[in-house]
């Protein structure tokens, strides 16, 4: 019998990693500066949730702010931005059929970074778009960035692999200037912020600005999962994906827009991030196999613990200061880098 | 199944094809030979859909190529390309099931149905042991098995395929051409192949169209078509052409220069390759 056991192997994978998840996220939380114990967290995420229909009390309200209002929504906004990171980073490694792709590489983010900016120092379009400035400036300025990658990397009809990487460096250095510059000549003052664009950062992020980016990364994972099965077949080629009754151009184009929306509301609330895109998917893919139905949500998962991990480490290495979190995954991400290009295969 | 009315595409000015016209019906295996450049892959490409002529026309059915949706078409026509099967981590089971995605819905699963016809499939080309393999720890040959196995489950009513034989060794190559006569035989299908060898071309094909500089210059039956003028016309080389021992059907044998100069040893030649075991080429 043919069995579904892709079915099997994401259920399985998915139950530990989403338990990984939650046991993490409960410890990261009680991690800092202030002491907070393992049960007084679960007490607290109980008396805000259910508190309504049980009499759940919060431990004092100390404590309890510091968990609601300060740790969760950081922790909450840097599973969401982990998971659309490495979301994106599956999509576009798989339609690039390369395994260096990634958005932090392909300059989208840099892209995204510079249009977040623009948007919140000058406040341009904000009469018209209202909240959804700083999301609408990041994801335009993001497919920017990405054509002009996808351009100039393309010789000919190919899109090799040294050219696309050389290319990306090309716009995140250009963009990551002109970034520097907006920032200098709007608020001289507040040159701090570059820093946060530059390196990422989820320091000092309110329920607010969590809510307001969960739409776009929920609907995104699920839109990609949609298009599972034509990534797989992508793999074999864009021609045989065409023969096998992909409509090519159009499933391209969308989910590269897909994977740009993600991280445009990523990179708007967090600033650039690096290689959660590039180390998840392949970590993923050689444990859980190449099936993008399994790959994309195991990948979010993972892509959520790690950037908690991150995050949390960033907030309490250097306690009382913070380091930026790009810091972090740079550190792990770029040797993780060197070892690829070192070994790699072609595909 | 497919007919061509003078289909002409030119790249950049210059003329690739110039007004052919063919036809593949079902039962039916149409080989398409000639000399490199000719305009063979290009052909491949339009009759396949992946491009429209500049001019004339191609269908599918009797209706316009262009005017199937890219899953309707792939219900019904399975391409292999010259490329073959990249070596995917993808296990055998999981490629031979790409080749159900025409037939499947939206949502990422897989149908009872799906599973049903893959099976069949995995036992009809003894992959059943290699189901759970990694393709690519395959060799080029076993891959090419493969792609024709998803081209199974694919349930087309015509196949096209470019030069399939290209990068294997003989007794790959005459696996892969048996096994899609026999699945030919037996569900009627129209196969179109691009074949480099003329002498598999010859035992394998119906008919064969023979193109050079873009244009048709030869169509019909083997016979018809491997003759000595029309080969020394087309590829310039001058050939020896005798029966197969077996088949009679014609199989053409390359004289080297140097047996040219001496040709009185020519006929000895001719003698000696009839006997030896190299007919194939």
């Amino acid at each position: 019998m043919t069995s579904n056991n892709w079915l099997l192997r994401l259920a399985g994978w998915s139950f530990l990693l989403t338990a990984v998840l939650l046991f993490s996220a409960v410890t990261a939380v009680t991690m800092g500066a202030a002491e907070v114990g393992f049960f007084e967290v679960w007490q607290v995420i109980g008396h805000h949730l259910f508190g309504g229909w049980m009499s759940i009390p919060e431990p004092d309200p100390a404590t309890g702010a510091i968990v609601w209002k300060i740790r969760l929504p950081r922790l909450v906004l840097s599973v969401l931005v982990g998971a659309s990171l490495a979301g994106a980073g599956v999509v576009f490694q798989g339609l690039l059929r390369n395994p260096l792709a990634d958005p932090y590489i392909l300059g989208v983010s840099s892209g995204a970074a510079l249009g977040a900016a623009i948007a919140l120092f000058t406040e341009w379009g904000s009469a018209v778009l209202g909240g959804w400035t700083v999301p609408a400036w990041a994801f335009a300025l993001g497919c920017f960035a990405l054509f002009l990658v996808l351009r100039l990397a393309r010789v000919g009809s190919v899109l090799r692999t040294e050219t696309l990487i050389l290319s990306g460096v090309v716009i995140q250095t250009f963009f990551g200037a002109m970034l520097t510059y907006v920032i200098a000549t709007i608020s001289a003052e507040e040159l701090k912020q570059i820093h946060l664009w530059l390196m990422g950062s989820l320091a000092l992020r309110q329920w607010d600005q969590t809510m307001a980016v969960m739409p776009f990364l929920l609907t995104g994972t699920a839109l990609i999962w949609m298009f599972s099965r034509q990534l797989n077949l992508f793999a074999l080629g864009e021609r045989s994906a065409g023969h096998l009754g992909v409509s090519v151009r159009r499933t391209r184009l969308w989910l590269l827009l897909m994977a740009t929306l993600m991280t445009a509301a990523a990179v708007a609330v967090s600033g650039t991030i690096g290689f959660v895109g590039l180390i998840i998917p392949h970590i993923m893919r050689m444990i859980a196999g190449p099936d993008h139905r399994v790959l994309i949500p195991v990948s979010a998962l993972a892509g959520a613990i790690l950037l908690m991990w991150a995050d949390t480490l960033a907030r309490t290495v250097l306690d009382p200061r913070e380091l930026p979190v790009g810091v972090i995954t740079a550190f792990i991400g770029a040797p993780f880098f060197a070892w690829l290009l070192k070994r790699r295969r072609s595909w | 199944m497919l007919t061509a009315e003078g289909i002409t595409q030119s790249y950049g000015g210059t003329v690739v094809l110039r007004g052919i016209d063919l036809e593949v019906n079902p039962g039916e295996t149409v080989g398409l030979i000639g000399p490199n450049g000719s305009g063979k892959t290009t052909l491949v490409r339009l009759l396949s859909g992946e491009e429209t002529p500049d001019a004339g026309s191609v269908k599918l059915k009797g209706r316009e190529l262009s005017a199937w949706s890219p899953r309707e078409r792939a219900r019904r026509v399975a391409v292999l390309p010259q490329e073959g099967l990249p070596p995917v981590a993808f296990t055998v089971e999981e490629v031979v099931t790409m080749g159900r995605h025409p037939h499947q819905g939206p949502w990422p699963w897989t149908g009872r149905e799906d599973r049903k016809v893959v099976d069949q499939v995995l036992s009809q080309t003894s992959l059943e042991r290699e189901r759970h393999q990694s393709v690519d720890r395959m060799s080029g040959g076993e891959r090419q098995r493969v792609a024709i196995a998803k081209a199974m489950a694919q349930q087309p009513e015509l196949l096209i395929l470019d030069e399939p034989t290209t990068f294997l060794d003989i007794s790959h190559q005459l696996a892969i051409l048996d096994r899609i006569r026999s699945w030919q035989r037996k569900e009627g299908l129209a196969v179109l192949v691009v074949l480099h060898d003329l002498n598999l071309a010859a035992q394998y094909c119906d008919r064969l169209l023979m193109i050079q500089n873009g244009a048709l210059v030869r169509e019909g039956t083997p016979a018809d078509v491997i003759q000595s003028s029309a080969i020394r016309e087309v590829y310039g080389v001058e050939p020896v052409i005798i029966p197969h021992p077996l088949t009679r059907i014609p199989q053409v044998l390359l004289r080297p220069e140097s047996v040219d100069r001496r040709s009185r040893l020519s006929k000895e030649s001719v003698s000696f390759s009839a006997d030896s075991r190299y007919t194939f080429g």
